[in-house]
């Protein structure tokens, strides 16, 4: 399946519909769970409105560590089985999940302020974040560092494939290290512990982080794509003349 | 308009609506950053044709 996807030509055909309708999606989406979960969800019985920051801060935390982990599973079938477009995925995937991490981040900064009283503390949860924000940093300089694009994307590809290893760490910290961050609320043994009336402008604000990504990919992913396309074409001219 | 009300007097309006204005923000900025290059190298592909 993912030989099929790899074919620049059938990526761009497909791509060409696929990306209107996520991003219409991603629209309809954010109008539905903006208002939702700025006006219409109760306030936390012990948070109080400052609970209104977690439909924000969750779905860019899920999806930082989302977009990592797809961004490692495209540089693994790059390097091992050398598709087309897996290098491509990852480059255009990079920028979204540091912009994702960034807002976990700073979201994450107002809610601890308001909440534990600190913006920020040396606590593993979010230390492990910023660290996978920093990858993200470190990963696009890769790119942007060096010109011959295979060997970029092969070291940019062995960097990340490192930097999974940030993942379990940021997702399991609450459990392993004393942490002011709570433990998961939501994806945990024991069933949730979230209200449904919290629960579902989440979900809803979640799918349209995951629908915007999605457009987002497919938008970077076709500007690489006619960018190789042009410099292609510019060499082979300059070849000829 | 109550609920609005109620948030907007609550110790947590100021670290409230930074944070929305800041997601907005964000998503707006990868939005036109990605048309932006998509139109530049889409022009220069067909150009080059």
């Amino acid at each position: 399946m993912f030989a099929w996807f790899a074919n620049p030509d059938r990526f761009m055909r497909l791509s060409a519909w696929a990306l209107p309708i996520a991003a219409a999606l991603a629209v309809v989406l954010f109008a539905i769970g903006l208002p939702w979960s700025f006006l219409f969800a109760p306030p936390d019985f012990r948070q109080g409105e400052s609970v209104r920051i977690m439909f924000i801060h969750v779905p860019a935390a899920w999806w930082a560590l989302g977009i990592y982990v797809f961004m490692g599973a495209a540089s693994l079938m790059g390097l091992v089985w050398k598709h087309a477009l897996a290098d491509v995925a990852a480059r255009a995937a990079a920028p979204i999940g540091a912009a994702y991490a960034a807002l976990c981040l700073i979201t994450g900064s107002f809610w601890g302020a308001t909440t534990w009283g600190t913006w920020w503390e040396w606590d593993a949860r979010l230390t492990s974040m910023l660290v996978l924000f920093l990858t993200y940093l470190g990963y696009i300089a890769l790119w942007a560092a060096i010109e011959d694009e295979q060997r970029a994307a092969r070291l940019a590809a062995i960097l990340c494939l490192g930097g999974l290893l940030n993942i379990p760490i940021v997702k399991f910290s609450v459990d392993w290290w004393n942490s002011l961050h709570q433990t998961a609320s939501i994806l945990r043994s024991g069933g949730s512990a979230m209200d449904a009336s919290m629960m579902q402008p989440l979900f809803v604000m979640a799918l349209a982080y995951l629908f915007a990504f999605i457009a987002l990919l497919f938008a970077g992913m076709r500007a690489h794509v006619y960018r190789r396309r042009a410099v292609t074409a510019a060499l082979r001219r300059a070849r000829a003349s | 308009m109550t609920a609005l009300n109620e948030m907007m007097a609550s110790e947590h309006w100021p670290y409230i609506w930074p944070c929305y204005v800041l997601g907005l923000a964000v998503f707006a900025g990868l939005a036109v950053r990605a048309a932006t290059q998509l139109s530049h190298w889409k022009k220069r592909a067909d150009d080059d044709r």
